[in-house]
C-alpha cells in the first residue's frame, strides 16, 4: 500500500496570526486543535493549496468558502471589480495586505513549496517595485495590486489575481493556468457544503463509475453493521432545501430500503466521509470541524472507520476540532483499536509557539487519561 | 458537562484538593470550574496522585499552549525532594526555577513569551505537609474544639488507632470536623459552610499567587469606593 509518500511536514512562513508554524510528525491522520483563531484551518488550507492542480483556483475556493468571494460573480457586476484583498487578505493576516508582503507554504517533498506574493502592478499587468503599496493607493495612482503565486522550481506557474478573482498568466493570457505534477494527488477539502445531497451524489456518481462502491458499503458498516447497499434516487437530490431526502438503504431483514435520514444524522455524516474518503484514494482529504453533526458516542466508531478507511485506501487525512468529545473518540480508538492508533497523530496548535505540539496514541491517551485540556 | 474550551486548568492532586480549593477562591469571589463538570474562569482538575500528578506536567505544559497553567503539590515528607522533583519537570520545558520553592508560591514561563506555569507546594511552599496542614491555617486560634481534637486523636493512638503518623494532623481535622454542626463534611462543603475561615495567611498567599498565575484582577469588597 502506499505509492505515494504521505506528507510528513507542513510549514507556513509569514502566516496569518503566528508568522510562522511547522507541523511535522505528521502521521497518516492527523487532527489538529487548537483555540480560535490559532490557525487550524489555515493550516488545512495550506495544504490544500500545496496539493491543488491550479492554485489560483484554489485560492478563490478557499475566498468562497470563508464566504469572502462569489465565484463568477453571479451576474453580479461589482464582483468585477472587488479588490484582491477581498478574497485573498485573510491568507496575509488581513490588515497587512500590501505590495513586498508574501506568505510561504513548504511540504515535503511530495508536495513541494508554494509561494505567493503581494506586488504592484503597472497597467500592463507588469510588476513595480514598489514595496509597501497599499491596494487603495494602488488604485489612486493607477497601479493595480496583484497575488503573484508561484510554484518553485516548475516551470511557467508564475500568474497574477486581479481585482474581480480574474487569473492572468504572465503573457498575459487570461485561460485558466493549470500546473500539473508528475503525478497529480487527489485532494478534497471537506467544509459544510461537502455535506448537501447534490454534492454526496456527485462523489457517489465517481464511486460508482469506479466500482469503489463496496468500500463505501463496508466503511459504512463501521458504524450500522446491518447496512446491506446505498442508493441515490434519480432526481431527489438537488432538493437542498429537504436536505435529507433521495438517499435510501437497504438493511438486513428489512423489506424496504429506508430512506437514510431515518437513521440519524450520524450515518449520514459517515456516509459523507465515507465517500469522500473513497474520492480520495491515494490522496489527501482535509476535513474541517470532522465531528459537525456527529453525536459524542458515535465518536470514537467515527475515528474507526476514518482511520481503517484511510488505511486500505491510502488516504492522508487532515483533520480539525474544537471538540472534547472528538478527542475523546480520537483517545477511545488509540486504547481499544492500537493498530489504528499508530497511524494518528494529534497536532496542537497555538499562536505563542512556532512549532505544533505533536502527541502520538500513546501520549493521547495519557493526556486524556490525565484530563489534560488540548483543545 | 464538558470542561470550559479555553479555560486554562489548575492540576491537582485528588478530588479533595480540587474540591477544597474550589470554595476556598470561592470564598474571595472567584469561581472555577470542575474539570469535566461545571464551568469556570480556571478548570480544577484532578490528576490522580502526587505521581501522575508530577508524570503529567510535561504534556499539561506543553499542551497548554498560550493558557497559564498551575500545579498544586502536597510536600508530604519533604519539601526538597519534591521540589527537586518539581524542577525536574520543569527543566525538560525549560522553564528555570530557582533553588528552593519561593515562598509565594513559583510563577516561571519560558523565555518572555511562554505562557505561566506556575507550582504551589502544599501548605506554604516552606514547610512539609499536606492540604491538612493548610486547612488546620484555616481553624481559629481561638477554637476550643481543636486542642481538644488534638488531645483525643493522640489518646485514640494511644489505644490502637490504625493510622499513621504522618497521617495524624489529617485524623484531627476529621475528629474535629466530627464535632461540628452537621459532622463529617468534606473539606470543601466545610469551607463553603464556614466552618473553616478563608484568610489565613497561608490563605492570602494561596489566592494572591492563584490570583497572579490566571491574571485574575482582585475584585472590591461590596460595598467598597
Amino acid at each position: 500500500m502506499g505509492v505515494r509518500q504521505n506528507v510528513d511536514l507542513v510549514e507556513i512562513d509569514k502566516f496569518p496570526f503566528v508568522q510562522r508554524v511547522l507541523a511535522d510528525n505528521l502521521a497518516r491522520v492527523n487532527l489538529f486543535v487548537g483555540e480560535n483563531n490559532c490557525g487550524k484551518t489555515s493550516l488545512l488550507e495550506a495544504i490544500r493549496l500545496l496539493a491543488a492542480d491550479s492554485e489560483a483556483g484554489a485560492i478563490l475556493s478557499i475566498a468562497a468558502q470563508r464566504g469572502e468571494f462569489a465565484p463568477g460573480g453571479n451576474g453580479n457586476s461589482q464582483s468585477a471589480s472587488l479588490p484582491v484583498s477581498s478574497f485573498a487578505s485573510h491568507l496575509f493576516g488581513g490588515h497587512s495586505f500590501e505590495a513586498g508582503k508574501y506568505l510561504e507554504i513548504a511540504g515535503d517533498d511530495c508536495l513541494g513549496v508554494l509561494r505567493l506574493s503581494v506586488a504592484a502592478l503597472d497597467e500592463e499587468n507588469h510588476p513595480v517595485d514598489a514595496p509597501g503599496t497599499k491596494e487603495e493607493d494602488a488604485v489612486v495612482i493607477g497601479i493595480k495590486l496583484a497575488l503573484y503565486v508561484e510554484r518553485l522550481g516548475v516551470e511557467d506557474a508564475d500568474f497574477w489575481i486581479i481585482p474581480g478573482g480574474k487569473v492572468l498568466t504572465m503573457n498575459g493570457n487570461t485561460t485558466s493556468p493549470r500546473f500539473r505534477r508528475k503525478k497529480s494527488i487527489r485532494s478534497l477539502f471537506a467544509g459544510s457544503d461537502m455535506f448537501f445531497p447534490s454534492e454526496l451524489a456527485r462523489l457517489w456518481d465517481d464511486v460508482l463509475v469506479s466500482r469503489r462502491d463496496g468500500e463505501v458499503r463496508s466503511a459504512m458498516r463501521v458504524l450500522e453493521p446491518r447496512l446491506q447497499d446505498i442508493a441515490f434516487l434519480a432526481g431527489n437530490t438537488d432538493r437542498s432545501n429537504s436536505p435529507r431526502t433521495g438517499i435510501v438503504v437497504a438493511l438486513e431483514g428489512e423489506k424496504r430500503r429506508v430512506p437514510l435520514g431515518s437513521l440519524g444524522e450520524g450515518v449520514y455524516r459517515l456516509l459523507a466521509l465515507a465517500l469522500a474518503l473513497s474520492w480520495c484514494r491515494g490522496g489527501i482529504l482535509l476535513l474541517d470541524e470532522i465531528d459537525t453533526g456527529l453525536h459524542y458516542s458515535v465518536m470514537g466508531n467515527v475515528w474507526r472507520m476514518v482511520v481503517k478507511t484511510a488505511i486500505d485506501l491510502d488516504v492522508n487525512v487532515f483533520a480539525t476540532t474544537h471538540s472534547y468529545d472528538c478527542i475523546r473518540g480520537l483517545a477511545w480508538l488509540c486504547e481499544n483499536h492500537p493498530e489504528l492508533g499508530e497511524q494518528v497523530s494529534l497536532h496542537k496548535i497555538d499562536r505563542s509557539r512556532d512549532h505544533s505540539v505533536a502527541c502520538d496514541a500513546e501520549r493521547i491517551v495519557r493526556t486524556f487519561a490525565n484530563g489534560i485540556e488540548v483543545r | 458537562m464538558t470542561a470550559t474550551i479555553g479555560a486554562p486548568t489548575l492540576h491537582v492532586e485528588g478530588p479533595e484538593d480540587q474540591h477544597t480549593i474550589l470554595h476556598l477562591l470561592l470564598r474571595h469571589n472567584i469561581a472555577c470550574g470542575l474539570a469535566g463538570k461545571s464551568p469556570g474562569i480556571v478548570d480544577i482538575n484532578p490528576v490522580g496522585g502526587a505521581p501522575a500528578l508530577l508524570d503529567s506536567m510535561v504534556d499539561a505544559i506543553e499542551l497548554a499552549g498560550s493558557r497559564p497553567v498551575g500545579f498544586v503539590l502536597d510536600a508530604d515528607n519533604s519539601l526538597e525532594s519534591r521540589w527537586r522533583a518539581v524542577r525536574d519537570r520543569l527543566a525538560r520545558v525549560c522553564i528555570p526555577t530557582p533553588d528552593v520553592p519561593p515562598t509565594a508560591g513559583f510563577i516561571g514561563r519560558l523565555g518572555n513569551a511562554g505562557a505561566r506555569t506556575g507550582v504551589w507546594l502544599m501548605p506554604d511552599n516552606s514547610d512539609r505537609g499536606a492540604i491538612e496542614h493548610f486547612l488546620d491555617t484555616l481553624v481559629g486560634e481561638d477554637d476550643a474544639l481543636r486542642p481538644h481534637a488534638r488531645n483525643a486523636t493522640q489518646q485514640a493512638k494511644k489505644l490502637g488507632a490504625a493510622f499513621s503518623d504522618s497521617d495524624a494532623v489529617k485524623a484531627e481535622l476529621h475528629t474535629w470536623l466530627a464535632w461540628q454542626k452537621e459532622p463529617g463534611l468534606r473539606y470543601g462543603v466545610a469551607i463553603k459552610e464556614k466552618y473553616f475561615a478563608h484568610d489565613s495567611e497561608a490563605a492570602i498567599a494561596f489566592v494572591t499567587w492563584f490570583r497572579t498565575l490566571y491574571g485574575i484582577a482582585e475584585l472590591p469588597l461590596p460595598g467598597a469606593e
